[in-house]
């Protein structure tokens, strides 16, 4: 793995355990200004139908006390009729006033109220209709007593003025306000779309919301119009005429400031998340960098502590060959020769070990491989090594084929050394044995010894560079870090278990392949 | 429409149908012109967007057009003034004391508080002729008129009678009227000999004048206006722009100077 993804896989990390906390705080975050910014909007839709609600309130208190000042002020006077007529010039919103009594004929009478309105009237109450087309607009019907027993001063009110209070109050561009009467019927709009209604009367969807808010249900604060439109809403009701304002806006703009925020604080968190994988990428490559040369200079003394060691003992036994040597005795020759045979091959191993280092796994080079074969070839590689210890080496073979694909050398260089362990730690006269076994996808080699075992506190370091505590030949300690090198770069593991005093089986474990023909795996090593 | 780019292909009791005779790619083609039973119901059609367009409309209508994304709204210099037409019977004098005193800002004002009028001079000084009170005869959207009409008049301001059109029609005809609201053109000037003539049948109130008459018939506009201020028949009170209230895919819809829709085969329409 290079550096680079190193440091990249780092910054992932460290990121990645900020990312689950911020997404939940997000969610519930958002989850509580969406709320919060909802209300707050039905809040305010409120507060201007309350607004709107008490002014027409006034605009409607204040036609009738008119009415009334003027029935009072004008009613009992001779030319009544007259005078009353001229008020429109003076309050055109009271419209044509009109002097009634008993005598009045039923054409003339204000055409919403019934008789036992128009009795009571003469009688001296006030009576008001309910709204209704009246030409162009809808209108009220009223009467108010004239101070003259017999008589009422009575009008159509026109409520076009109504129509121009409600079409004034725009919320944000699209919101608009709505007024009914307490059967559901539209006074006015603000919205354009919903203004035939008006004039022809017909139910509006918000009808029947504004005829239940009226009778106490409660308000409808969300709900889709009839183009399907999900709008916010805030009411309100006069108490006298019993009517409603509904001020409505669609919920995507009235939301839009929240949505907004909270898009500017998602962005937020996510451009804080991709600064801080890049810083952290950039901090751990600079810190692996700074780590992996330190590494090195460790990596580099130990090597040369070994190879100092390593190479002393062999200088040492070399400088006694010297001696020896330089003694011309003739009875000497045979164990000088067969000593510096043996430091010969101690030298090839020792150069072998770390060539071994130096040559990469390639899956390209892969080849079929089949273990029980396999295991042949690494008994007879490690049969003499074995034989000058008095160790026998036996092979147990899996019931069947057992097929894997892999780099055979590296391979066999990692078996051949698990294989040599082994036969250290044998006693002489006992055996080291190789298992095949294969299925489930494995294809698995077992390097069991009958030794004294390994101390459970050396085994969780066994596989580290460098851990050997062997110093009696060449034993870097590499061995077994590259035994691992090597099976995992495979796609497989290596894992040991080891009982004091009976020995240890080294479990080399790798992916099992489709079977092939016995020639594609040649017997022995190359 | 008819007469020009437009030749009528049906017409039932409620609906015409023109055609434009030569189609063009961007403009109107077809043509219904739709009667509806009330102004209510044309107002309706008009706002759900079953008709195009809607025109000759009071200002105060326009509230329920206002911000209507899908309609515009169209004006143009009107061609009728709101008036008080007199009597010819009434002395000359008297007619032009009550022309000055009718086409008054006060007038104005009272009748038209909510409404923008072409006329913006006259006096509030001038004196009422002694006399009888003076009727006004009223119909239609005139009441209000007569009502200012009569406050200025004083003591001679006299019955205001809100009567039926027709009604009103068959008073003029029997001269049993001192004074009557109206409507007459007012422009373009061509077609003041319809109104004025001594001998047109436009001309409701029986005014005649041999100096209008000859006026007319020379084409002199300016010497019939100086007839129409001398010897007045009529006092103009308010001439309001013409209104229409029209889609607002329409692209620079105009009116007519002389007829409203007479522009309506050069409105552009969308591709």
């Amino acid at each position: 793995m290079t550096r680079r993804r190193i440091a990249l896989l780092l910054a992932a990390l460290v990121a990645a355990s900020g990312v689950l906390p911020l997404l939940l705080l997000s969610a519930f975050g958002l989850q509580i200004l969406r709320q919060r910014g909802e209300r707050a909007s039905q809040d305010a839709l409120k507060a201007i139908a309350e607004q709107a609600a008490a002014r027409v309130a006034t605009y409607i208190a204040q036609q009738r006390e008119m009415l009334r000042a003027l029935a009072m002020a004008v009613g009992t006077e001779v030319d009544a009729e007259r005078k009353l007529a001229d008020v429109s010039l003076d309050a055109p919103s009271l419209g044509k006033l009109l002097l009634v009594s008993a005598e009045t004929p039923a054409r003339s009478l204000p055409r919403m109220l019934t008789p036992a309105q128009i009795a009571a009237a003469l009688r001296g109450t006030e009576v008001l209709s309910e709204t209704y087309l009246a030409e162009l607009v809808p209108a009220m019907d009223a009467c108010v007593p004239s101070g003259k027993q017999g008589r009422a001063v009575c009008t159509t009110l026109d409520l076009l003025e109504l129509q121009r209070q409600v079409q004034r109050i725009r919320v944000g561009e699209q919101g608009y306000a709505l007024a009914f009467d307490r059967t559901g019927r539209l006074l006015a709009a603000g919205a354009g779309s919903m203004r035939a209604a008006v004039l022809s009367g017909e139910p509006v969807a918000e009808s029947s919301l504004a005829t239940a808010f009226v009778k106490g249900a409660p308000a409808a604060v969300r709900f889709q119009n009839p183009p399907g439109r999900d709008v916010l809403a805030g009411w309100a009701s006069l108490p006298d005429p019993a009517w409603t304002i509904a001020v409505e806006q669609p919920a995507e703009e009235a939301l839009r400031g929240a949505r907004s925020a909270l898009g500017f604080l998602g962005l937020g968190a996510f451009v804080t998340l991709f600064l801080s994988i890049v810083f952290g990428y950039l901090l751990a490559r600079r810190m692996l960098a700074s780590l992996e040369l330190e590494e090195r200079f460790r990596t580099a003394g130990q090597i040369a502590a070994g190879v100092t060691h390593d190479l002393g003992h062999r200088l040492t036994i070399l400088q006694q060959i010297e001696h020896l040597a330089a003694t011309n005795d003739a009875d000497y020759l045979p164990r000088i020769r067969e000593s510096l045979t043996t430091e010969v091959a101690t030298m090839r191993r020792f150069v072998a070990d770390f060539a071994d280092l130096t040559r990469e796994v390639k899956p390209a080079d892969f080849l079929p491989i089949e273990l029980n074969a396999f295991a042949e070839s690494v008994r007879n590689g490690a049969q003499a090594y074995a034989a000058e210890s008095g160790v026998r080496v036996e092979v147990a073979h899996a019931a069947a084929p057992v097929w894997t694909l892999g780099d055979r050398y590296l391979l066999e260089r990692a078996a051949l050394n698990l294989a040599r362990n082994a036969v250290d730690a044998s006693k002489p006269g006992s055996a080291v044995r190789l298992r095949i076994e294969g299925g489930n996808g494995r294809a698995a080699l077992a390097v069991e010894d009958q030794g004294a075992g390994i101390p459970p506190e050396r085994i969780k370091d066994l596989f580290e560079s460098f851990s050997s505590t062997k110093r009696s030949g060449v034993h870097l300690g590499m061995g077994l870090p590259n035994v691992r090198r090597i099976v995992v770069a495979h796609g497989g593991s290596v894992s040991v278990k080891s009982t004091p005093g009976k020995g240890s089986i080294f479990l080399l474990i790798l992916r099992e392949s489709e079977p092939q023909s016995s020639s594609a795996s040649p017997a022995t090593m190359p | 429409m008819g007469s020009g780019p437009f030749a009528v292909a049906a017409k039932t009791g409620t609906e015409l149908h023109l055609v434009r005779r030569h189609a063009e790619a961007g403009r109107i083609n077809d043509v219904y012109v739709a009667a509806y039973a009330t102004p209510r119901d044309a107002f309706v059609h008009t706002l759900k967007g079953d008709a195009n367009a809607i025109v000759d409309l009071e200002s105060r209508w326009l509230e329920f057009f206002r911000g209507v994304p899908s309609l515009q709204i169209v004006r143009a210099a009107g061609h009728n003034a709101d008036a008080i037409m007199l009597n010819s019977k009434l002395a000359r004098t008297d007619r032009v004391l009550l022309a000055q005193l009718l086409a008054s800002p006060q007038v104005r004002d009272r009748a038209y508080a909510d409404a923008e009028c072409m006329e913006k001079g006259g006096t509030n000084q001038a004196p009422v002729p002694p006399g009888a009170p003076l009727r006004i005869l009223s119909w239609g959207p005139f009441e209000r008129l007569a009502l200012a009409a009569r406050r200025a008049l004083g003591e001679r301001g006299g019955d205001v009678a809100q009567l039926a059109p027709e009604e009103v029609l068959a008073r003029l005809r029997a001269g049993d009227f001192e004074m009557v609201t109206a409507r007459p053109l007012r422009w373009p000037l061509t077609l003041m000999a319809l109104v004025w003539r001594s001998d047109s049948p436009e001309n409701l109130t029986g005014y005649s004048n041999p100096e209008m008459d000859r006026a007319i018939d020379a084409r002199d506009w300016v010497a019939a206006n100086a007839v129409l201020r001398d010897d007045p028949p009529v006092a103009f009170i308010c001439t309001r722009d013409q209104l229409a209230v029209i889609d607002a895919r329409i692209k620079n819809p105009r009116l007519g100077p002389f007829e409203l829709l007479e522009t309506l085969p050069e409105w552009e329409t969308e591709q």
